[in-house]
């Protein structure tokens, strides 16, 4: 048969690591990059006679994170534990949520309209990290009880296009509501594939497997079709195809079993009695709701209409938080929408903003307004820029140092450039036939005398004007 | 004064007396530890700390400076095996955390080290809470105080009988399913479990999660409420910890009178008491609180039976899942020499644990797993929920509720050991308050056939331990056997 | 109501447990009584009843403040096998 006999069912489960500053369960910072079980105590590594403490800003992002993606907000929440032996779970059981999460349903509109349902997003604890080395494993409960949100989709998504196109959205969805940095390359984002492919023909739903170990959206997009033409293979050869967990290797391009559901695991979830439920009140949900930053579509459009710039700049200036943030911090200062996202699409993203922008926004503002205002030329402007990012001093002090402020008053221009016609009359005499190129010598002529303080454009109409 | 008489003090008394210079704190402890060495072969305490007379030594010379702050000041205290103190071993009387040392206080070591007491040592127990005997200790049975062919009762035996035995001035223990009360009856001293919540369990090795309390136990009730007051408390380590005030126990207690006041007893419960020989133990204490100007209410509590087979599904589960940490990587033993984690997991856990230990486990699997949970996890929280309504109910007809503490005294070691359901059976009494969550206490009152002490056990409502340790204290005052 | 040994094999092994298989006799017999004990809670008809759990609200959780942590070699001392910096297992291979 051919491949477009067979329809690709997929549903996603996305863990995003949350923006807090302390564990969900102790006060261990919450801190990426340290030396091995030094962020750790009696709770973070499950010693006996320890204790959970929820922490309320992981259970805030949360909610944020399920208003950001339309999801209801329960009125109650539940932790439950999963119970299962494994050396990177410190006490043998994840604290998670099973029967009461804080988010149900919610979903997100892909470009072709077509809507991704979500079933849930609920809140967690991470697990340790495990370290392999020749002979043995060391154990490092540092990530121990990072939070975790784990958003899971319904089977909505049948390509891999199209699960990229929804985890890009998703994670700019939390990232631009502050719930998490989904950076994928230190493990804040990491996501498992449920697969399955059915023929359209049938009604009957094809037997899933489930993908682990996808750390980049590029590897997310590899494994969906290698999963997805391993599976139709093995139907066109009349094979079975088995429940099953498979790890992807990236390396090698191919995924392999790790376990089938026969010898697959028993939770035994049941509420944790360590924990109180907790209930949502109404006027949190609403007061969150108001404090939600905007997104990134609603962002764009607001550049577009309300700002009258272009759409393409309207899009680079929305494609990043930090960026984004960072603009409208600026015209919040100085309403000169076309002139700063200018600033910030040439000076600013050729620099690393992948953390935070290098420069304040009063700082970048007051550059660009000493150039507005005339005080100091475009080019100077632009050379300020520089020496603020290398000192990190004041635009306005260093440009004082720098010598840069016009101190040259209109009158002053004019007086000079009378000084200049008559000093050189052969070039006035050139005039009639090579207007350009004598009107270039005399701006030369008088950046040269002003040390580049005169404004060019200025300049070139008092010289017309007089020659012309 | 004597080292007889010394030891025989309680916390009030022994404040009193060291305040006023009778003895110092390093002739009290001496006294203490040479009452410990006499009566060793009790198998009551599993370790002395080799740091008891220097921490003497600082309190005398507080007294000597006229610091006399610590509301618990130079106090000796024995503690249960499975409550943590920095720098001390906690083994829960289990091989598998023989080499454990704590790095951390639980919060009432906290509180009795900021008062003051001197910690001696810590108690035997059945291994990690579970049984009423303290026969499952795998360092071996506690005998009873009064009794050396009898069990000590449990799971805290060892804190029973240490103060039974005069080897300190009052006990902690913890209570999941009467674990002091009963071998508090045992023994003949005062064992109280607090409302559910009211003392924090943080650094206490859980048994099951939702159930266990901490307990006092002392010589006699006045010292219970003393030490309550300090213990109780909210804790920011222990999310159940209860945020409401802590009441003056002390000055409440004293202020409970009985006449007018209406004391109930549960009809099934009382009926299920008429099979043990010490019946009429509970009708004399009806008669007394009668003739004292009480008024007798009867309550029922439909499908109290069902408490025990509630707590033996319930408990078991969380206990599984509790236990699970102890796995040959963290904190206990490891076993054999395999590649193999699982295996290194198994083996470990196979030596690691007691018999009784992993029959638990087992059940806790059992009634958790998938296909079984909703018929016995989920109904017996049903159950427990119904129960804890009908609780409600018997305690708005009256102030406190009366009942046995068990089948009557303790049992001879070994003679209940061989049947596990049997062994269950034995705490048909004590379950209830813990599954409710309400606070009851054992005060002696009465001995049995075999002139061994029984407890009478006293359920207040919520949060109202006062008027619990009043009625208690109106028992230990003014109660008269008739020998 | 018996219960196989087919059935506690694989309550041992969710136990991360082990018993010798002429154990499992009386194991089983045992396992049996404590399971028919509870059994009784199954067929009990009891009505339905509103929570009892306490509740939390948000508010009142604890505030995503830092405090300090344990110190490495605290957090590792009671390791039966350790490096100084991390717990030690043999290799676990997925």
């Amino acid at each position: 048969m051919s491949r477009s006999d067979y329809d690709v069912v997929i549903g996603l489960e996305i863990h995003a690591e949350l923006n807090t500053n302390t564990k969900i369960f102790c006060g261990c910072p919450n801190k990426f990059g340290v030396d091995p079980n030094t962020n750790c105590c009696p709770v973070c590594v499950g010693m006996p006679g320890a204790l959970p403490v929820p922490n309320k800003r992981a259970v805030e992002l949360t909610i944020k994170a399920g208003l950001a993606v339309g999801s209801t907000i329960n009125d109650m929440a539940v932790f439950e534990r999963k119970n299962y032996f494994y050396p990177d779970l410190s006490k043998a059981y994840q604290i998670s949520q099973l029967v009461k999460p804080i988010c149900l349903g919610g979903g997100i509109t892909l470009d072709s309209g077509k809507f991704i349902r979500l079933n849930r997003i609920h809140l967690e604890e991470d697990a340790g990290k495990l370290i392999h080395s020749f002979d043995e494993t060391e154990i490092d409960y540092n990530r121990g009880g990072v939070p975790l949100i784990e958003s899971v989709t319904e089977p909505d998504i049948s390509s891999a296009d199209e699960a990229l196109e929804f985890l890009t959205k998703l994670r700019n969805r939390f990232v631009f509501s502050d719930v998490a940095k989904c950076r994928m390359e230190q493990g804040g984002m990491r996501c498992d594939v449920n697969l399955s492919v059915k023929r359209k023909d049938s009604n009957t739903l094809g037997t899933r497997t489930e993908m682990k170990n996808l750390n980049s959206f590029k590897a997310v997009a590899r494994a969906i079709e290698y999963e997805a033409n391993r599976q139709m293979d093995a139907l066109d050869n009349g094979e079975v195809i088995l429940q099953e967990t498979r790890k992807w290797d990236d390396e090698r391009g191919i995924s392999f079993s790790l376990r089938t559901k026969t010898d697959s695991q028993d939770y035994r979830y049941f509420p944790d009695p360590d924990l109180l439920s907790i209930r949502i009140d109404r006027e949190l949900v609403n007061k969150l709701q108001a404090e939600l930053p905007l997104s990134q579509e609603a962002r764009r459009e607001k550049y577009e209409q309300t700002y009258g710039l272009p759409g393409a700049d309207a899009e680079v200036l929305s494609n990043s938080k930090v960026v984004s943030d960072f603009f409208d911090d600026c015209v919040k200062l100085l309403p000169e929408y076309k002139e700063v996202a200018n600033w910030v699409m040439t000076e600013i993203l050729k620099l690393d903003v992948s953390e935070e922008v290098p420069v304040t926004p009063a700082n970048l503002v007051s550059i660009i307004k000493m150039m507005l205002d005339k005080k100091i030329t475009r080019q100077n402007a632009k050379e300020l820029l520089a020496k603020v990012l290398e000192t990190g001093e004041d635009a306005e002090v260093l440009a004082k140092k720098m010598d840069m402020l016009s101190s040259i008053s209109d009158t002053d221009i004019e007086t000079l450039i009378d000084k200049l016609i008559a000093e050189n009359e052969k070039a006035v005499a050139d005039y009639s036939k090579t207007p350009d190129k004598v009107t270039q010598f005399f701006i030369g002529q008088v950046m040269r005398a002003t040390r580049g303080k005169a404004d060019g454009s200025k300049v070139k109409a008092i010289i017309e004007s007089k020659l012309g | 004064m004597d080292r007889k008489e010394m030891t025989s003090l309680g916390i009030i008394d022994t404040l009193d007396a060291l305040k006023s210079k009778k003895f110092t704190c390093v002739e009290l402890v001496e006294a203490y530890l040479e009452n410990i060495k006499q009566f060793w072969d009790k198998n009551a305490v599993l370790e002395v700390f080799d740091d008891v007379l220097d921490h003497a030594r600082e309190v005398d010379e507080k007294i000597a400076q006229g610091k006399l702050d610590g509301k618990l000041l130079g106090v000796p205290f024995i503690i249960k095996d499975n409550i943590l103190y920095k720098g001390k071993r906690a083994t829960c009387a289990s091989k598998f955390l023989e080499k454990f040392v704590s790095p951390y206080n639980a919060t009432v070591v906290e509180k009795l080290l900021n008062e003051g007491a001197v910690i001696l040592g810590r108690a035997n127990m059945d291994e990690f809470a579970m049984g009423g005997s303290t026969e499952k200790s795998a360092y071996g049975p506690c005998k009873n105080a009064h009794d050396d062919e009898r069990v000590s009762g449990g799971s805290s035996g060892g804190s029973a009988v240490a103060v039974a035995c005069n080897l300190c001035a009052a006990a902690l223990g913890t209570d999941t399913g009467g674990s002091v009360r009963q071998p508090a009856s045992f023994n003949g001293v005062v064992g109280m479990k607090p409302t559910y919540g009211r003392i924090s369990r943080y650094g206490v090795v859980a048994f099951a999660s939702s159930l266990d309390q901490v307990g006092p136990m002392t010589k006699n009730v006045k010292d219970n409420a003393y030490l309550l007051e300090i213990l109780a408390g909210a804790d920011i380590h222990d999310q159940t910890t209860r945020i409401e005030a802590v009441d003056d126990y002390t000055t409440k207690m004293d202020n409970v009178s009985i006449k007018g006041m209406k004391i109930g007893y549960c009809k099934e419960l009382i009926d299920m008491f008429k099979q043990s020989k010490d019946a009429h133990t509970f009708d004399r204490a009806i008669e007394f609180f009668k003739n004292n100007g009480a008024e007798i209410v009867e309550v029922t509590i439909p499908h109290i039976e069902l408490a025990l087979p509630v707590y033996y599904i319930l408990a078991p589960a969380e206990a599984t899942s509790n236990l699970g940490r102890f796995d040959g990587v963290k904190y206990t033993t490891r076993e054999g020499n395999s590649s193999d984690i699982n295996k290194l997991y198994v083996e470990s856990r196979t030596k690691g644990f007691g018999k009784e230990v992993k029959r638990r486990i087992l059940l806790g699997n059992y009634v958790l797993s998938s296909g079984f949970f909703d018929a016995f996890y989920q109904k017996a929280q049903k159950v427990q929920r119904y129960l804890t309504y009908r609780f409600e109910d018997a305690l708005s007809q009256c102030d406190v509720l009366l009942m046995p503490v068990a089948y009557g005294e303790a049992f001879k070691i070994g003679e209940k050991t061989s049947d596990p359901v049997t062994m269950y059976l034995e705490d048909m009494f004590t379950v209830p308050s813990n599954l409710v969550g309400i606070p009851s206490l054992s005060v002696p009152y009465e001995v049995g056939s075999n002139g061994l002490p029984i407890g009478l056990q006293i359920l207040g409502r919520k949060l109202d331990e006062s008027t619990m340790y009043g009625v208690a204290q109106f028992v230990e005052k003014n109660y008269k056997r008739i020998d | 109501m018996e219960i196989s040994h087919e059935e506690i094999k694989k309550l041992v092994e969710l136990s991360a447990l082990e018993y010798a298989d002429e154990d499992y006799d009386a194991l089983a017999k045992d396992f049996s009584q404590v399971v028919a004990f509870v059994e009784q809670l199954v067929e009990a008809d009891i009505p339905e009843q509103s929570p009892t759990a306490r509740v939390v609200s948000v508010d009142e959780l604890r505030e995503d403040e830092v405090v300090p942590s344990m110190s490495q070699a605290e957090i590792l001392a009671n390791a039966p096998e350790q490096n100084g910096q991390a717990f030690v297992v043999p290799k676990v291979v997925e």
